[in-house]
């Protein structure tokens, strides 16, 4: 009797639990709501610019997507990397190119865009279609292009009357007069992992473009003359103070330095203009950019390119729907529509880009008129496990630049490691 | 020797007072950058004041960007129906394990109470691959599920104590009247242990609004997941603005320190529980 | 003889949900973990045995040793800085009167959540946080210290964060412990004309040894598990240098998709929680056969 009134007394707790649960789950109508995955948190979070982007295709297409973004990019990579075999899989979700596509293209994970690729064919040109061709399937396309050139402070440069440097020679005398002014001449860190391959990239395309390529692909090793050499350079760039402590933020921090001219100079993204730079009262005007010069002068001019693809998963539900809203994002007014809010250059190359700051389209009238060769981001034009053990690596080099001999054994280690396993 | 005594009492309060400087210096740091905005903080020192009030503008952005109080009734609800079911459950468990005392009873609280050993990361690959197999990835059932039994080992563990220095005086009284164990769990057991109760509530509803782990990896919608990961989602990758963030420090704080305020009396002042932690 | 097995049931049957919820949600994702532990898998593609040779692995990989002397140093630490500065605390507030601001002040950290808490110190120790606006401002000299990127600065940085907030538990749970010490012993020691020091050695300190021990195997198991506030503050880096073993299986599993490796780490860290918390629960079993 007793223990029939405590089994009663439990169930109605645990019922309305139930209830309460299976009443809050997505409500089942007949309109079609996909969904799409992204890590951009942070400042600025890219959830209200995909909020927007929803509006835009439900108008165009008749269907919206919500977002879901994840607060790390370790835990978003697990998340999707596991969802992707399910029938959770997101419809839509934002990863990286090269290498850390070629991953989820291997193991079968992403739906193949050939057909959008051949209907858009005259927008995008050839060697972006390379860029996401894996076997022979064209898989993702760019959300937005991001370059990365040299952010610097106008003011600075006019107070200490500089020019903006176009040899390696012109730029050293810019850091070493910014030094002489009290002002270190670069943002730098190694708080949050990635940003230590920044540097590196950029020594070692100022070397030579091609050794950059053959270290990232495996033909080269790291403890090549050319790569040390490049380290060392940078190993006495530090010594001489060009950047700052390694624990600095460049976030919110660094752009209230690099405002109150207490730090000259930040290489990144192109995206660091409207995340970093101007919401935290940096004013536009005072804001240049340019072409890191090469160290090396027979390594002409290079620069950084970082692509932000939108891939779709092949497990995921409402495929044909998906479609149609992936077809109207690759078109030049939905790539715009969507870049728009970040102030960044279209993935569709025939996308309208009247929304660009003036230093923006500069820097693309540059790249596109000096012959400047585009290269991809260290972080997916290498592998990921190298990627992976490569940043710490610069961080511990970025500390203690004495450290060489031990950074380039350990990258030598873990590169011939990885390549021995796939061949 | 009254005189000593008074000297030791001083160097007691002056160290007293230095460590809770020590300890409030962080909590007065970040309050201050709450009410910043972000070129504020970027350009003053902390400890200056702020020139402009960004409190509402930092508010607005976790509100409007970061949508914090979305994640906030969910969080509410996770803490409150997971820790009562657990003091449910553990205080029933309890009971039986020392009172009835089954056969095996040392053993199946040594398996319950495992769960408060092992890291937690070793549950959440499996888990995650359960969840998604049984549809409770990403649902409210699922949190719910997976944090009552989070909190079920260590409420077990507190009421077990508790139960085990009871006196049993009025309970063999209560089976001299003919009393069943359930009638004598719920009209005698219960009653008393409402210090330990106290305590779980404020330790397990707590650890769960506090808990990043589980949600980052067990939910995904903004209608599930559970406060702190919107937290988390405000430093990543781009880089957090810290006086926005601080004002999430702050916003998210508020029930665990109310409910701390409200139950403290429960266990710093009171003995006892002390018998139920031995 | 039916109301001696109803009884036995209804013994078993209050047991059942609490037993069931754990070996669900718990036990066996934690058997799986152990099987996982066996196979190279990266997550995506089929997962292959390798025996025991993520176990063997841990030996030699020079990231395993390190964050295995990191935890070392977490566990040291722990007992020196927080347990003891609880101690000290709680016996100095047994001393005065109206002692409840300063447990407040002392136990407020705690209901704060470790995210926040990260968040809270990242502002603390920034290169041009808070702490070095203060040693630039007293000493007059720019040079900063480079809290979270110094080896081993990094981990003590971070302990002091976790000092922060784990002291007032261990407070609480001293101060539980001194109201139930008898106050004959202490007051007859007083006529015999014994300082305080003395006191506190010979009666208070010998007396909350039951309390003591709680306090230690708590610290040392919390110590071993220590993960959020390390991946909060520091993602255990640069260059893996303020890893602890929670964080390393963190790592190899969600970040290099070593889930085997991982598996296999956690696995290790539980077997050293389970020696060293072994003597307590055999404690218990000794106390519980006491009771009855």
């Amino acid at each position: 009797m007793k223990k029939g009134l405590l089994v009663l007394c439990v169930m109605l707790m645990v019922l309305p639990t139930m209830l309460f649960a299976s009443g809050d789950q997505e409500s089942v109508d007949d309109e079609i709501v996909l969904n799409l995955m992204h890590d951009k948190s942070g400042a600025p979070g890219w959830v209200p610019f995909f909020d927007h982007m929803s509006e835009v295709t439900t108008e165009a297409t008749g269907y919206g997507f919500t977002n879901t973004v994840f607060p790390a990019t370790d835990i978003y990579m697990a998340q999707v990397r596991s969802s992707l075999p399910t029938d959770e899989a997101p419809n839509m979700f934002t990863w990286w190119s090269t290498y850390r596509m070629k991953e989820l293209a291997d193991e079968d994970m992403l739906m193949d865009l050939t057909p959008l690729w051949d209907k858009h064919a005259d927008e995008y040109g050839e060697d972006l279609r390379q860029a996401f061709t894996f076997g022979d399937a064209v898989y993702g396309f760019p959300l937005n292009n991001e370059y990365w050139p040299v952010w610097y402070n106008k003011e600075v440069f006019k107070d200490l009357s500089l020019e903006v440097p176009t040899t390696w020679d012109e730029f050293i005398y810019v850091c070493d007069t910014m030094l002489e002014a009290g002002i270190t001449p670069f943002l730098s860190t190694v708080e949050g992992r990635w940003p230590t391959f920044i540097m590196f990239e950029e020594m070692i395309i100022g070397e030579d473009p091609d050794l950059y390529v053959d270290l990232c692909e495996g033909r080269a090793k790291y403890s090549d003359p050319r790569v040390v050499k490049a380290f060392e350079l940078w190993g006495d760039m530090i010594r001489k103070g060009y950047f700052t402590e390694p624990g600095s933020d460049i976030w919110a921090v660094g752009a209230g330095q690099f405002n109150q001219k207490e730090v000259g100079m930040a290489l990144m993204g192109t995206w660091y203009y409207g995340a970093t730079l101007t919401p935290n009262g940096v004013p536009e005007e005072n804001i240049g950019a340019f072409i890191l010069p090469s160290h090396n002068p027979d390594a002409g001019n290079n620069i950084i390119l970082e692509m932000g693809p939108l891939v779709v998963a092949k497990n995921a539900k409402n495929m044909e729907e998906t479609m149609e809203v992936v077809d109207y994002w690759m078109s030049p007014e939905g790539n715009s529509a969507f870049v728009e809010q970040l102030l960044s250059f279209p993935g569709n190359p025939k996308g309208p880009a009247e929304f660009l700051p003036q230093v923006k389209v500069d820097l693309l009238n540059t790249i596109n008129t000096e012959n400047v060769r585009l290269l991809n981001r260290y972080w997916e034009a290498t592998p990921t496990p190298i990627c992976e053990v490569a940043v710490d690596e610069f961080a511990r080099f970025m500390i203690n630049p004495d450290s060489l001999e031990t950074v380039i054994a350990n990258l030598d280690t873990v590169a011939d490691n990885y390549w021995a396993s796939v061949k | 020797m009254k005189k000593k005594l008074s000297s030791s009492m001083l160097i007691i309060y002056t160290a007293l007072v230095l460590l809770a400087i020590i300890w409030i210096l962080p909590i007065a740091a970040s309050l201050l950058a709450a009410f910043k905005t972000p070129a504020d903080f970027g350009s003053h020192k902390f400890y200056q004041f702020p020139t402009s009030f960004g409190l509402i503008g930092n508010l607005r952005d976790i509100f409007e960007v970061y949508r914090l109080h979305d994640h906030f009734l969910s969080s509410m609800y996770y803490s409150m129906v997971a820790t009562f079911l657990a003091i449910i459950f553990s205080s029933m468990a309890a009971y039986s394990l020392i009172r009835l005392k089954p056969r095996f009873s040392f053993l199946l609280f040594i398996i319950i109470y495992s769960g408060t050993i092992f890291p937690f990361q070793m549950y959440l690959i499996p888990l995650y691959k359960t969840f998604n197999n049984l549809g409770l990835y990403n649902t409210r059932l699922g949190m719910i599920l997976v944090y009552t039994a989070l909190v079920i080992p260590f409420s077990l563990f507190v009421y077990r104590g508790f139960f085990t220095t009871m006196p049993r005086s009025i309970e063999e009284a209560a089976i001299i009247d003919g009393c069943s164990s359930t009638g004598i769990y719920l009209k005698i057991c219960m009653p008393q242990a409402f210090a330990p109760t106290a305590v779980i509530a404020l330790f397990q509803m707590t650890w769960i609004w506090n808990d990043l782990l589980f949600g980052m990896i067990l939910s995904k919608s903004v209608a599930i997941r559970p406060i702190m990961v919107a937290m988390a989602t405000m430093a990543g990758i781009g880089g957090g603005s810290i006086p926005r963030q601080m004002t999430g420090v702050l916003f998210t704080s508020i029930p665990t320190v109310i409910l701390f305020i409200s139950l403290q009396k429960y266990f710093i002042a009171g003995n006892s529980t002390v018998s139920s932690l031995k | 003889m039916n109301e001696r097995k109803s009884k036995i049931l209804i013994s078993y049957l209050f047991v059942l949900p609490a037993l069931l919820f754990v070996v669900v949600f718990l036990l066996i994702p934690m058997i799986q973990n152990v099987y996982y532990s066996f196979f190279a898998w990266n997550g995506l593609s089929k997962p292959i045995f390798i025996g025991l040779k993520n176990f063997q692995k841990c030996f030699v990989d020079p990231n395993f040793v390190r964050s295995f002397m990191n935890t070392i140093i977490w566990v040291v630490f722990t007992l020196l800085v927080p347990v003891s500065f609880a101690l000290l605390v709680a016996v100095f507030l047994k001393e005065i009167k109206g002692g409840s601001f300063f447990k407040g002040v002392f136990f407020i950290p705690l209901t704060i959540s470790f995210v926040s808490t990260g968040v809270i110190w990242i502002n603390m120790f920034s290169t041009k946080g808070v702490l070095n606006t203060i040693i630039t401002a007293v000493t007059r000299n720019p040079d900063t210290v480079s809290w979270l990127t110094q080896v081993p600065l990094n981990t003590i940085a971070m302990l002091i964060a976790w000092t922060w907030q784990q002291m007032g538990v261990y407070m609480v749970l001293f101060l539980m412990g001194l109201t139930t010490i008898p106050q004959d012993p202490i007051e007859a020691a007083v006529i015999d004309g014994a300082n305080k020091f003395q006191i506190f050695k010979a009666v208070t300190f010998p007396m909350l040894q039951p309390i003591t021990t709680v306090v230690i195997t708590q610290a040392i198991v919390n110590s071993f598990k220590t993960f959020d506030l390390i991946y909060v503050i520091t993602h255990g880096g640069p260059y893996r240098s303020s890893e602890t073993m929670a964080v390393t299986m963190y790592r190899e599993t969600f970040s290099m998709f070593n889930m085997g490796y991982g598996a296999a780490i956690s696995l290790v860290l539980s077997a050293i929680i389970i020696i060293i918390s072994g003597g307590y629960v055999k404690s218990q079993l000794k106390q519980d056969l006491l009771h009855y």
